[in-house]
């Protein structure tokens, strides 16, 4: 079963994500804000992460500079769940690792578990 | 007018709650308390910091609200809210004390609304 940690500090996005994609079949972690989800990294290696940008503590940037700042995480996808006037930050979000970005209010649980599931099938090995 | 634009939200909310049933077996009507309470906190907490002048708190605090109404399908509150945070990140409290309290009369005409015909 593949891991996802959902880095969400908005209680209600944080249930309707982790409902979504539990009845998709992964396993899913939510951590509270940026400190606690970077403890969830370590703790789970999980196949994906799910981050948002305005966390307490260690807020969204911080926490994928982190990821991408360790050699085992280098890799390891990231999805950016964002609002939509984080647009002029979205070349920043790339260049930082961003693997997705995506806005939260144009998107359903569904099909954000959709998209989870789409980049998760594009980093397969093909056979 | 306020209660025009509380009146396009709740039909918004109305279909958004639906589909979002739907993705998570949660009942709209579950959805829709989940939501209410989440924003009122958000709201009342945003009013404390900023009468303690913690406009760093209020946009952290907006943008969660915001968010979290836009994923409700309430249009016209997420943009009032998005702006609120503009203006709080912005440093100007004042203009920020004014669309705090029009959000939170817009947010209440949109509950009221919402009480009085949406439960499954």
């Amino acid at each position: 079963m593949k891991r996802i940690v959902v880095i969400e500090d908005n209680v209600m996005a944080a249930n309707l994500y982790q409902t979504a994609l539990t009845r998709d079949g992964y396993r899913v972690e939510v951590a509270p804000d940026g400190e606690a989800g970077l403890a969830a990294i370590a703790r789970s290696s999980p196949d994906l992460v799910l981050l948002d940008l305005m966390l307490p503590k260690v807020d969204g940037f911080e926490v994928l500079r982190r990821i991408r700042a360790t050699p085992d995480l280098a890799t390891l996808p990231v999805i950016i769940t964002s609002n939509a006037y984080t647009a002029p930050r979205l070349e920043e979000l790339r260049q930082a690792g961003a693997t997705q970005i995506v806005t939260k209010s144009s998107l359903s649980p569904k099909e954000l578990a959709r998209v989870v599931r789409q980049t998760l099938e594009q980093l397969e090995p093909k056979s | 007018m306020p209660a025009d634009r509380a009146a396009a939200d709740a039909k918004l909310v109305a279909e958004r709650l639906a589909t979002l049933a739907d993705d998570t077996g949660m009942t709209t009507g579950e959805l829709q308390d989940m939501w209410l309470a989440e924003t009122a906190e958000r709201l009342e907490l945003a009013v404390n910091a900023l009468a303690a002048g913690d406009l760093s708190e209020v946009v952290r605090l907006v943008h969660s609200a915001a968010g979290t109404t836009g994923i409700c399908g309430a249009a016209e509150l997420a943009q009032d809210l998005t702006n609120l945070e503009h203006l709080a990140a912005a440093g100007r409290a004042d203009d920020a004390q004014r669309a705090l309290g029009s959000a939170r009369v817009e947010f209440g005409l949109l509950t009221s609304v919402l009480h009085g015909g949406l439960r499954h």
